[in-house]
């Protein structure tokens, strides 16, 4: 007892002696001088390559077992086509629930599902004209086959045509004449207003219409304040049209993904996927054997504690999403021109990412372009993060707008002080470290930054209500650039920055009705140099994945595009016993 | 002391009645429970909120929606959580997953400080003594949710170690840190039993820890007092074995305020069990509370604040029965 | 919460109480020689007495040493410090070092800097909490416990109420509303709500008090109830006061850093010891000094106290020591 006790003073002593020993240093000079320039700048940046399709063959592979996934995120519901539901995690768990004529691969490339579709093929370019041959096996799990009629309402229900759906992107559905069914409804031929160059990324994650097209509304309590529609939080859908089916579903701690009994193709190798939601705390669940498997946010300590788990396998992988800023330009002062420019010159991305996801990936870079992401072959670097950071510019270019340096050090016009919130998701390690970074850099430059964060999926509300200043978010996107149409092209379903350029609207339109690939890939190059000259956002980093599960299972391997790591989860298992 | 009892009773259920007003008024005042709806891109459509606010009775005056409350709660109805599920049924579930914790909570707490408290006063001034009195000292400054997240990671690291168990030819969990149980229950009774008790073990040695640091004080204090008192020197200098006197004269009447103590304690548990269901990722009481203040949900956190309130209450009443029962001194009027 | 209420209540005849019968006796024959005077020789004997026997008390002593170095290293360390809390180094994630005495996390702020300006927020309102709930709580104990009827069954019946309703629900509910509100707001409602529990333990103190032969004396001699109880009953409850203050501080530290772990208490851009150790819950294996270090200062920070109120209970009341016969 004596002992602790000793130790104790002796610790809090040394910490007053060092405390009053550096007081006869002085102070430290206020942030009266500017932040100097990178010094270094790499010339180029190692971008990782997209990872190729695991390979273990199936004869190799010992059927059996339980793989308990630890997810992020629960499911606001189970119609990841709605604004609300269209998370990430959401779409994880359902890639092998729901129809996807086109999957895409780790490696970028997009496949057509060869067990749902016999064939899918452009017969006419004007108008555009796409022909699905049906696998005639296919069926829902209740027996009623996966026809035309589905796809007519899945294309309805994204078209803006059934109004109690909250469609999240309409691109490309809106484009559609008509979508009609012959052939006994196994022949489906889709046909094209205006050309539309990513086809294949439509008719994905398809709802079964003859379950759905009577339900009263997506998730709503009635006036008896009872739940129901058959989408709610309350109960998962018990119909399948994939490899898996969901099952027993405990709201905010689990559900379970078992093979589907109906289905006709490969069947899955492992006997079920428990995914759970409440596990907060992954490194010692690991360590435990809780969980088996894990697809979590990327964060210093996570990363080093699942690296010292030897019975880990441990994988950092870059995906298709990015992290951004995005300034909404309703604010009197963002919608300056000069005042954005400033934000981008007085932010110093190349220092973020070191400090941020370079802390546990070497291969971390600045991204330069919001159309494509470094590791894609026609990823085009149109600005430089280590060089445009320019501090003295920043403040140059406020000062000839017209603020003035308050005695606070912060920028102000007018007597109004060029202050601006920024939100994120609260509770996010990696994001709140963005955050007080940005906050620190442009307090240099003298503009101000609150953090305002909302916790969990709440956080979303003010971004797609419009009504913020500046929110840091990643893009999900998928390998076909017109994903982007709806974001910046004036009045679109995301373009929640109120952005709005003609030139870009006319360049995103061109790019999403060209029938030639080239030219579509040049006029997503120019809408993009066209976004660096506005500013209504300004890309961060391609956001890290990180993947980690126990050893013994073979065949996983991360799809860091919107499919995530169950993409193939029917390929999973263990190795026979030689 | 019927009399007694009926009037504690008849001030018990003021008190609650007074806290659920205060409670209800301070919900009220303080949030709009459909705030995430208006927050929705596209909103939803004004007829929309008008049924919403009608089904919630928000469209109605403050006191009347109390009203409203307290006749469906008198008839036993607990209402509806803001997502359309019975409170009851939630809180029900809920109420037995802190009770598991904190039942085993205090019961290792009482063990602890009995052995504890007791060993200090017969040692008093002993090394032991003041080693178990500056360990008690440690967690009663230590907050619960340190203490809970620092024994997860060692009893976790320490269990998996290769040569603890290193051994055992099934590497089955023993030990777990998220959860009150498994997402799938084994089938077997014993099996579920195990699942149970392993899910148990951390949190409830967390809180246990927490609590009997002051218990054990307690304990040690009335001890000496007792055995600086003149029966029990009456009784040494008759002959009486040292054991004797220490279980059947000292402990017996020491245990009289310990167990007042206990009692009124239970609250200080309950509120305890909170934090630590939140380190450890169950869903019971904590979890609701946290559901219940987030979303602004009234029926959720009145139902919240009754149940634990009667609870709190009665074992309150319990104390002082307790006491008067075993204290032959004491009269309650 | 409940260890408030625990300090063991005065013994019928301790000595102090003797010694201030003594001082009362010579007053009450001298009051020409006025008040202050009988005051303060009593105060200062008092005084003295506890002083000596709170000496004796080693770990006492060594504790209150260092807490008032925590205190004012908290208070006024982050303003000596060589770094800001905001300054970022060059050091990424650096393990505890001579420059820096507790490492830096991944932006390379210095992490000394940090904790002290989470060590000042908890402490500041730990000190306020204690203030206003020493001088409120006292006050209306006091008020209570010594005219009973209608004020003492108002505040029996509010601490009936806050039994009923634990604090954590209040100030989750609070918290939610004033997110924007800042600490000092939290430093506030923490005294509203702990104020209850010192009033009910002075409220007590008081009740034994008033019934005490010198009081009996002091009115049957015509004093009046203010004169009673500013000269007579306050200076003989200094001692379970001051422990309650003690045990009101360590438990308004533990509340603040409880509610700051889950994201109810201190928020950015403020910083609290309770955040800090909840923003790097998981670095306890792989950057241990930024888990342990604000961990260990929230437990220092209260064994002191509690040691201190330990000594101080002690002294003021040596009945607590008796020595086995």
């Amino acid at each position: 007892m004596r002992s602790v006790s000793r130790g104790s003073k002796l610790l809090a002593l040394g910490l007053v002696v060092a405390t009053v020993g550096v007081a006869s240093c002085g102070k430290k000079s206020s942030n009266s001088s500017l932040p100097a320039k990178n010094t270094s700048c790499p010339t180029s940046s190692p971008a990782p390559k997209p990872l190729a399709a695991p390979t273990v063959p199936v004869s190799s592979i010992k059927p059996g077992g339980t793989v308990t996934y630890a997810s992020d995120q629960e499911p606001t519901g189970w119609n990841v086509q709605t604004a609300t539901d269209a998370t990430a995690d959401t779409a994880y768990l359902e890639t092998g629930v729901w129809p996807q004529t086109f999957i895409v691969k780790p490696d970028y490339s997009v496949v057509m599902d060869s067990n749902l579709l016999l064939s899918a093929s452009q017969t006419s370019s004007s108008p555009q004209t796409i022909v699905y041959k049906m696998n005639p096996k296919a069926k829902w799990s209740d027996g009623v086959p996966i026809n035309a009629a589905d796809f007519i309402y899945n294309w309805q229900m994204q078209n803006g045509t059934i109004s109690n759906v909250d469609a999240a992107s309409t691109t490309g559905y809106d484009q559609i004449k008509s979508v009609t069914g012959s052939d006994n409804d196994e022949t489906i031929t889709v046909v094209y207003k205006t050309p539309y160059p990513d086809w294949k990324s439509l008719f994905i994650n398809m709802i079964p219409q003859h379950i759905y097209k009577n339900a009263a509304g997506w998730g709503t309590v009635d006036k008896d304040g009872n739940a129901s529609g058959p989408m709610h939080n309350a109960a998962a859908p018990t119909v399948s049209g994939g490899v898996w089916k969901l099952q027993n579903y405990q709201p905010k701690k689990s559900v379970e993904l078992v093979p589907n009994p109906a289905y006709w193709g490969a069947k899955p190798l492992i006997n079920k996927i428990i995914v759970r939601f409440d596990v907060t705390d992954l490194a010692p669940a690991f360590q435990n054997g809780e969980i088996n498997f894990a697809y979590p946010q990327p964060q210093l300590d996570i990363v080093n504690q699942f690296k010292q788990q030897a019975n880990l396998k441990t994988f950092v992988n870059f995906g298709l999403s990015f992290e951004h800023i995005d300034m909404n330009l309703a604010n009197p002062m963002l919608k300056q021109l000069a005042v954005r420019q400033a934000i981008n010159y007085g932010l110093n991305r190349y220092e973020l990412v070191k400090k941020t996801v370079g802390q546990f990936d070497g291969r971390a870079s600045t991204l330069e372009n919001r159309m494509w992401v470094n590791n894609q072959a026609e990823y085009v670097a149109h600005a430089n993060a280590c060089t445009d950071f320019n501090p003295e510019k920043a403040v140059k270019t406020l000062e000839a707008a017209g603020y003035k340096k308050g005695s606070d050090g912060y920028y102000a016009k007018d007597g109004k002080e060029l202050s601006f919130k920024i939100i994120t998701t609260g509770g996010n390690l990696l994001r709140e470290q963005t955050e007080q970074i940005i906050v620190d850099q442009l307090q240099k430059v003298g503009i101000k930054i609150v953090i305002a964060n909302k916790p969990g999926s709440a956080a979303f509300d003010p971004i797609t209500s419009k009504q913020y200043d500046l929110a840091l978010f990643a893009w999900v996107a998928a390998p076909f650039p017109s994903s982007n149409v709806s974001i910046y092209t004036t009045g679109g379903g995301q373009n929640w920055t109120n952005y709005s350029n003609k030139q870009e609207d006319a360049l995103l339109k061109d790019m999403a009705t060209t029938p030639d690939h080239a030219t579509e890939i040049k006029d997503s190059q120019n809408a993009d140099k066209i976004l660096w000259q506005d500013l209504p956002t300004i890309p961060l980093y391609q956001k890290p994945t990180l993947l980690a599960y126990t050893n013994n299972l073979l065949n996983v391997r991360d799809d860091a595009s919107v499919q995530g790591p169950l993409w193939n989860a029917q390929e999973w298992g263990t190795a026979k016993a030689q | 002391m019927l009399g007694f009892v009926l009037r504690r009773l008849l001030i018990s259920i003021l008190v609650l009645l007074a806290a659920s007003v205060l409670a209800f008024a301070m919900v009220a005042s303080l949030g709009d429970p459909l705030a995430s709806l208006r927050a929705k891109n596209p909103p939803p459509s004004a007829e929309y909120f008008r049924e919403r606010r009608a089904a919630l009775n928000l469209d109605k005056p403050v006191i009347e929606r109390y009203w409203l409350w307290l006749k469906g709660f008198s008839h036993g109805d607990m209402g509806r959580t803001l997502d359309g599920k019975s409170v009851s049924g939630e809180l029900g579930a809920a109420f037995w997953v802190t009770m598991r914790m904190s039942i085993a909570a205090t019961l290792m707490a009482i063990f602890l400080a009995l052995l504890v408290g007791v060993y200090s006063a017969v040692r008093q001034y002993s090394v032991g003594d003041y080693a178990a009195t500056f360990t008690s000292f440690v967690f009663l400054s230590m907050p619960v949710f340190w203490l809970a997240l620092l024994l997860k990671r060692w009893a976790i690291g320490f269990v998996n170690h290769p040569s603890v168990f290193g051994w055992h030819p099934w590497h089955s969990t023993i030990l777990y840190t998220t959860g009150q149980q498994s997402p799938t229950l084994p089938h077997s009774l014993f099996a579920r039993m195990g699942d149970y008790a392993g899910h148990l073990i951390l949190p409830s040695i967390s809180l246990a820890l927490i609590t009997y640091a002051s218990w054990s004080r307690y304990q040690r204090a009335e001890m000496l007092e007792v055995l600086d008192s003149d029966y029990v020197r009456l009784a040494r200098a008759k002959g009486v074995k040292p054991r004797r006197v220490l279980v059947r004269h000292a402990l017996r009447n020491a245990l009289i305020p310990f167990t007042t103590v206990v009692a009124i304690d239970v609250g200080a548990v309950v509120a305890g069990a909170v934090i630590t269901e939140y380190v450890f990722g169950w869903h019971g009481m904590g979890f609701e509370i946290v559901t219940a203040v987030r979303n602004y949900d009234t029926d959720l956190l009145l139902a919240w604040l009754m149940i634990t309130g009667v609870f709190v209450i009665g074992f309150n009443l319990l104390a002082d029965i307790l006491y008067g029962v075993l204290d032959p001194r004491s009269h309650v009027t | 919460m409940t260890e408030l209420d625990r300090g063991p209540s005065l013994p019928d005849e301790s000595p102090i109480i003797v010694q201030e019968m003594a001082a009362i006796e010579s007053s009450a024959t001298e009051a020409s020689e006025g008040p202050e005077r009988e005051f303060t020789v009593a105060a200062r004997s008092q005084f003295r007495i506890v002083l000596r026997r709170f000496l004796h008390h080693k770990l006492a002593v060594v504790s209150l040493v260092i807490l008032i170095l925590l205190f004012f290293m908290s208070l006024f360390g982050g303003a000596m410090w060589k770094y800001r809390p905001t300054d970022e180094t060059n050091d990424l994630s650096a393990p505890p070092s001579l420059s820096h005495p507790m490492g830096t996390d991944s932006s390379g702020h210095d992490y000394y800097a940090l904790v002290l300006a989470g060590a000042q927020k908890s402490v500041e309102i730990a000190l306020i909490v204690a203030v206003v709930t020493g001088v409120v709580g006292t006050a209306i104990g006091a008020i209570a416990g010594y005219y009973g009827g209608f004020t003492d069954s108002v505040l029996m019946r509010i601490t009936d109420l806050f039994l009923v309703v634990p604090e954590l629900v209040i100030f989750a509910l609070l918290a939610n509303k004033f997110a924007s509100a800042g600490w000092e707001f939290l430093a506030l409602s923490l005294a509203g709500v702990l104020w209850v529990y010192a009033a009910r333990v002075i409220r007590g103190v008081f009740i034994s008090l008033r019934e005490k032969d010198y009081v009996e004396a002091a009115r049957a001699l015509g004093a009046s109830n203010r004169r009673i109880i500013f000269r007579h009953l306050l200076p003989n409850a200094t001692g379970p006061i001051i422990v309650n203050i003690t045990v009101i501080t360590a438990t308004a530290v533990l509340l603040e850093t409880s509610l700051s772990y889950l994201g109810l208490g201190v928020r950015y851009p403020d910083t609290s010891l309770g955040s800090l150790i909840s923003i790097y819950q998981e670095a306890s294996t792989t950057r241990p000094w930024l888990f342990y270090f604000p961990g260990v200062l929230i437990v220092l920070i209260c064994l002191t106290v509690n040691f201190v109120g330990d000594g101080l209970r002690d002294a003021f009341d040596p009945g607590s020591r008796r020595v086995r016969a």
